[in-house]
């Protein structure tokens, strides 16, 4: 009784708020859902939904079953897309006699278009759109039609005037799409790229484009939850367009049966579900299967607008249409060829709207190609089609040639499955001058081999053809031929042939098993010397066959060759590549343009691998030369002092290599002339020239190893390479001063399976915690761990001292050979060893220390994350987890390498100021994740080649420079940064300048204030005293690459912002030539 | 009996090799660390069984080689390869990812799985989740080579 009163308040109620919009009703709902019982709420659903029934449908009755799987929705989450199928069941059987009639009118609609009574259509879809409402179907066609009657001027009309009415970015996605497919030289590849292209600009939200790129593209999303984004996107559409959705959906669904294959199961079980709720619910796919039969089907077909696009084409003058219809044919066949053989649940579609293609006769009269073209899609029709196509050929106002008539005759073997016959007459059909003839005649001689199980001809006559006519069409039967072929099917086809046809295959189809195909291919002309000869051919001057030119230039590419087992290591792979490209320009001049690209990328790429690794390779350095010109001046005269007070006499002096091999003979005993202690005034100033020069070499802040430590090591790059692993999973945090708390960064957020306040919260928190660790961790090793021992770096691993074994292994060794040039050599070599020595603890360190803190930190992570509930959301984060910590692991590997001393100089291998630049901004961007500035360089002057010291020289300058930009720049991690190299030749200066723009709230007083102070520091020639007590401005650091003894340093460096928010800086360094021994100028920085 | 273990996380082979040592005592455990190594050491010698990861490098990655392109199907090229040489011995997949590929060529572990039992039903054994956390990829890992 109570109920009943219930029920008529809130059915007045909802009478009152149905017209007030979705909103309205959709509160008015959730009220009673607080007070009804589920079932009552459900039955009230059932009766009020055919009012607005679209707007219900966020309002989720709270049935038995289901309550869970809907409610997810009501917080504005996406419901599983079972839930999403099974809502879409009850909607659509509650509104079938709506979409009956919907169908019915439209059927009018499209007859009329077809008939070319475009403004009677217009009238009809007007009428439509009153009874209806609007549907993207029904705009669609309105601008089709408005284009085609008013063009472009009534379509922006259009418009505007639905604009008004309707906000939202699906319209500009919509109009757009139209505009493209009414281009001029529109093909189905051309639209779907382009709508792609302009989904992606109009920045959408994914849901909104996955459900557009569906609806307007049929591109079927590959995921459980992109079926549910496009059932759930009612809001912006109507019952009808809902409908429509599902079908199509259903349908793609059901005929994709790897992908969705869960999905699919769940769909069968529908039946069960819906009639264990409610016996009146009719079964969603036999409902929808059963609408589909009644009415139309060709509707659903995957490119309805390509019939569009016919009648357009067909409503134009010929001349148009002779131009635009033969490509535009091949674009549809191509397109409808995969649907007609692979899907057969779709292949009935596919075949209707063959055969609406064929009713145009008109376009068979126009060209005989069109009519070949459209011979060749009617033989994969049925028998019915047969008949209609021939009424085009038999037309008596059109003149046959003959060579049309052996294809027709060949043809019609073919029809009558006579392969044999059509093979033979095929294969007379030679020295046509027509090409397009003879090129369908030998597309169909293909397929008659295919067909009649000739696979092995058909792919060595398809092989040679493709090759010979430098022809790559999808149009050949590749698919069947090779679609499905496991390797040893293939394995005993002529190998060239085989290779060319996979290669296309490749390229059309996104097949997997048809690349590893490709590569066996590849590694079988490996192995049976087929590549080998080919370029020993071609190195003898004799002439390679098309087939064999077209196998190396577009087949044995890097992409395939990384594969195919033969190759140990990138470097002989890009070597391999290298060398075919340099053959290929001997013998195929025509396209020498394409080789030398080619040559030139690949040799960048080699010259920025040896670059990056000998940046890596010389991070740990110290200058000998600065330290030798340093103990010249400093220790000569010592040194002649100590051979005088030496007393050096005649006999000779054991060297250390003797006492080395006493030790080698009896290792527990150490030699006692290791021992020996300094006790004479000679031995106590050695013992000061050692210690003076060690401390040198290890401290100077310009030449010795702190400051290349603290140049390329500290300066951000070792916590910048190991934290980008986690960065760039977005693991890591920042820290929001404003919030004061660590928040997600935007990356992060944007790819969370999706968002929900109180999950990010969450996340901020254990990441936060994570990154502090990591922070932590990498601060206290540099800052503290990565310094040479001392009274202010206490915990500093590096610690080398004059030991007694040192000062005697040098003494004996000075003393076999007296000379200051000998001693030097001597000393230098034993820092290197006892320092590389003590870089180990360094190298020991990074592994064990970092790697086992980070490793316990991750297990911690792991057992935070463990506790979430939601499983889609614990795999996501936890697959980042291993991914990150994966990247990691290999980081902290390369990172120890780089403490390993690089004592010597390598001139062996030069650069050119292109390869020096490029390496330095990869070297840059590699230290600071998510840097992706968009660099101008640009180089003015010749330069003579650089070798590897200039490329450490200049790699420190713009590591330093650009980390400067993207530190405190305070712009777009993509922002703009110009680089300009200059050679001044008269002063031989190479100049670099680096202008960026900069925050505007980066230009104020103090800042401008601390750019003057550091220019003050710098002139005075403070900056090499402030130098290691590290923490310095990077400008400062800059300083201490210049040349101290070149005059005047404001020559060398410059720096400031100027009148337009820029901050420019400019780096000018003196270099040297040198000859080497070819007899070729390098040059060589020389500060 | 002889084993090879395809993993380039040396984590993750450590433990990996840790448990195949006590679990198959007297073997011999041959490592490969990438797609290309791999394809090479099948080539030289024969394995009872091979230990697969699904993410791997094209080249072993060291000092000088940063290992060339990822190969987020690596394991899957190694399975047809086995399978185009009628491999006679055992594979089982052990991968800590629970995704896999990018974009549209995205998959879970559970579809993965299935596709990769459906491919290679005469040398694919099982497909085990690996997480260093918990023990259950153990046990897993152990009742497929005991029925093995």
């Amino acid at each position: 009784m109570k109920l009943k009163k219930i029920d008529g308040a809130v059915k007045a109620r909802l009478r009152g708020v149905v017209g007030k919009g979705d909103n309205a009703v959709r509160q008015e709902i959730c009220r009673f859902m607080q007070i009804l019982p589920p079932q009552y709420i459900h039955d009230l659903f059932q009766s009020v939904k055919s009012i607005a029934p679209l707007a219900m449908r966020k309002i989720i009755p709270r049935t038995r079953q289901n309550y869970n799987d809907f409610f997810p929705v009501l917080s504005g989450k996406l419901a599983p897309a079972i839930a999403e199928f099974r809502w879409c069941a009850a909607i659509i059987s509650q509104n079938i006699d709506l979409i009956n009639s919907f169908i019915e009118s439209r059927q009018v609609i499209e007859k009329e278009v077809l008939d070319g009574k475009n403004i009677e259509a217009l009238v009809s879809l007007d009428e439509m759109e009153n009874k209806f409402g609007k549907t993207l179907w029904g705009l669609e066609l309105k601008f089709a039609l408005i284009q085609e009657l008013e063009g472009l001027k009534g379509n922006k009309e259009l418009s505007n005037k639905v604009s008004l009415a309707l906000k939202s970015p699906l319209l500009s996605v919509l109009v757009f799409y139209i505009s493209v497919r009414n281009e001029e030289k529109a093909t189905v590849g051309r639209i779907v790229s382009g709508v792609l292209d302009y989904i992606e600009r109009q920045n959408i939200p994914e849901f909104l484009a996955t459900y557009l790129r569906f609806r307007l593209l049929g591109e079927m999303p590959n995921t459980a939850e992109g079926i549910s984004s496009i059932l759930a996107i009612d809001k912006y559409s109507s019952i009808l367009d809902y409908y429509e959705t599902s079908v199509e959906l259903l349908l793609l669904v059901g005929s994709s049966s790897d992908q969705f294959k869960e999905c699919s199961k769940d769909l069968k079980n529908i039946v069960s579900v819906l009639e264990g709720i409610n016996d009146e619910r009719l079964h969603f796919l036999r409902e929808v299967h059963n609408l589909n039969d009644r009415h139309n089907r060709d509707i659903y077909l995957p490119n309805r607008t390509i019939i569009n696009k016919i009648l357009k084409i067909v409503k134009n003058d010929q001349s148009v249409l002779q131009q635009r219809i033969e490509p535009f044919l091949r674009s549809v066949i191509s397109e409808l060829r995969p649907v007609v053989f692979r899907e057969k649940e779709r292949s009935t579609n596919a075949n209707l709207l063959l055969k609406k293609l064929i009713n145009y006769k008109s376009l068979a009269l126009i060209t005989p190609l069109s009519a070949l073209l459209m011979r060749k899609v009617a033989r994969y029709d049925s028998d019915k089609l047969y008949p209609s196509l021939f009424s085009v050929f038999n037309d008596p106002n059109r003149e046959v040639t003959t060579t049309e008539r052996s294809l027709e005759t060949a043809f019609c073997k073919f029809r009558e499955q006579k392969y044999e016959d059509a093979i033979e007459i095929l294969k007379l059909i030679k020295n046509i001058d027509d090409v397009e003839f003879l090129w369908e005649a030998r597309r169909l001689l293909i397929d008659a081999y295919v067909f009649n199980d000739n696979t092995k001809e058909a792919i060595e006559f398809a092989g040679k053809l493709c090759a010979e006519n430098n022809l790559f069409s999808s149009e050949l039967p590749f698919e069947e031929m090779l679609h499905g072929k496991k390797w040893r099917d293939l394995r005993n086809f002529d190998l060239r042939c085989l290779a060319i046809c996979l290669n296309i295959y490749c390229d059309h189809y996104h097949d997997d098993n048809g690349q590893f195909n490709l590569r066996q291919c590849i590694a079988q002309l490996y192995k049976h010397g087929i590549k080998d000869e080919m370029l020993e051919k071609a190195s003898q001057g004799q002439e390679l066959s098309l087939v064999e030119i077209s196998i190396l230039k577009d087949i044995l590419i890097e992409d395939n060759l990384s594969l195919v087992g033969r190759f140990s290591c990138s470097d002989d792979l890009i070597n391999e590549r290298l060398n075919i490209c340099q053959t290929l320009l001997k013998i195929d001049p025509a396209n020498s343009e394409l080789y030398l690209e080619e040559i030139k990328e690949i040799s960048l790429q080699i010259a920025m691998n040896i670059g990056m690794q000998k940046v890596d390779q010389n991070r740990v350095y110290v200058d000998f030369h600065g330290i030798k010109r340093w103990a010249e001046k400093e220790h000569r005269e010592s040194f002649n002092r100590w051979v005088e007070l030496s007393e050096i006499d005649t006999a000779p002096v054991p060297s250390s290599r003797m006492i080395f091999n006493k030790m080698y003979e009896n290792a527990d005993v150490i030699p006692e002339e290791l021992l020996v202690k300094p006790a004479t005034q000679a031995d106590q100033l050695f013992l000061e020239i050692l210690r003076s020069t060690l401390n040198k070499f290890l401290n100077d802040p310009k030449d010795g190893l702190n400051s290349y430590l603290s140049l390329r090591v500290r300066h951000g790059s070792l916590e910048g390479f190991l934290r980008s692993p986690f960065a760039e999973e977005g693991l890591l945090t920042e820290f929001d001063q404003e919030k004061s708390k660590h928040v997600l960064t935007e990356q992060m957020v944007k790819s969370l399976p999706y968002h929900c306040t109180s999950t990010i919260s969450d996340l901020e928190s254990i990441l936060g915690r994570f990154t502090s660790t990591l922070n932590e961790s990498l601060e206290a090793f540099v800052k503290k761990k990565l310094r040479i021992k001392s009274e202010a770096y206490p915990d500093g691993l590096i610690e080398v001292h004059v030991s007694s074994a040192m000062f005697n292994i040098i003494k004996l060794d000075t003393l076999s050979n007296v000379s200051f040039e000998k001693f030097l050599e001597t000393i230098f070599s034993q820092f290197v060893i006892w320092t590389d020595y003590s870089l180990k603890a360094v190298r020991d360190d990074i592994a064990l220390q970092i790697g086992s803190t980070i490793e316990t930190a991750i297990e911690n992570l792991r057992n935070d994350f463990g506790g979430l509930s939601d499983k889609e959301q614990l795999h996501f984060i936890r697959d980042r987890i291993n991914r990150g910590y994966l990247a990691f692991q290999k980081a902290l590997e390369k990172a120890a390498d780089w403490f390993q001393f690089q004592p010597m100089e390598d001139y062996s291998r030069v650069f050119s100021i292109d390869e020096v630049m490029k390496i330095a901004i990869q070297m840059t961007k590699n230290v600071c994740p998510g840097f992706e500035p968009d660099i101008d360089l640009q180089i003015e002057g010749d330069f003579p080649l650089l070798h590897s010291l200039t490329l450490n020289i200049i790699n420190d300058v713009l590591v330093i420079v650009l980390g400067n930009v993207h530190k405190h720049a305070n712009v777009e991690s993509n922002s703009k940064v110009y680089i300009l190299i200059q050679n001044d030749e008269k002063e031989r200066l190479l100049r670099v300048t680096v202008k960026n723009k900069v925050s505007s709230n980066i230009v104020y007083g103090a800042n401008i204030q601390k750019i003057e102070d550091i220019k003050k520091i710098i002139e005075k020639g403070d900056h090499i005293n402030i130098l290691p007590t590290e923490g310095g401005s990077g400008l400062i650091k800059l300083s201490r690459l210049i040349p101290s003894d070149h005059g005047p340093i404001d020559k060398y460096l410059s720096f400031g912002f100027d009148d337009e928010n820029n901050f420019v800086v400019s780096v000018a360094m003196p270099f040297r030539i040198i000859q080497t021994g070819e007899g070729t100028a390098n040059a060589n920085i020389s500060c | 009996m002889r084993i090879l273990v395809v993993e380039d996380d040396q984590y993750k082979h450590d433990i990996l090799l840790n448990f195949l040592q006590k679990k198959l005592n007297n073997s011999t455990i041959i490592s490969a660390k990438s797609v290309s190594s791999s394809i090479k050491a099948i080539n030289d010698e024969l394995f009872d069984y091979i230990i697969l990861d699904m993410s791997l490098p094209t080249f072993d990655v060291s000092s000088t080689e940063s290992g060339g392109k990822p190969q987020g199907f690596g394991g899957v090229d190694i399975l047809r390869y086995l399978d185009s040489l009628d491999y006679l011995g055992a594979v089982i997949v052990v991968t800590q990812f629970e995704k896999f590929g990018d974009g549209v060529e995205e998959k879970d572990l559970t579809l993965l799985r299935s596709q990769l039992l459906d491919e290679f039903p005469q040398i694919l054994k099982a497909v085990v989740y690996f997480d260093s956390t918990v023990k259950t990829w153990q046990n897993e890992l152990s009742k497929v080579i005991d029925l093995i």
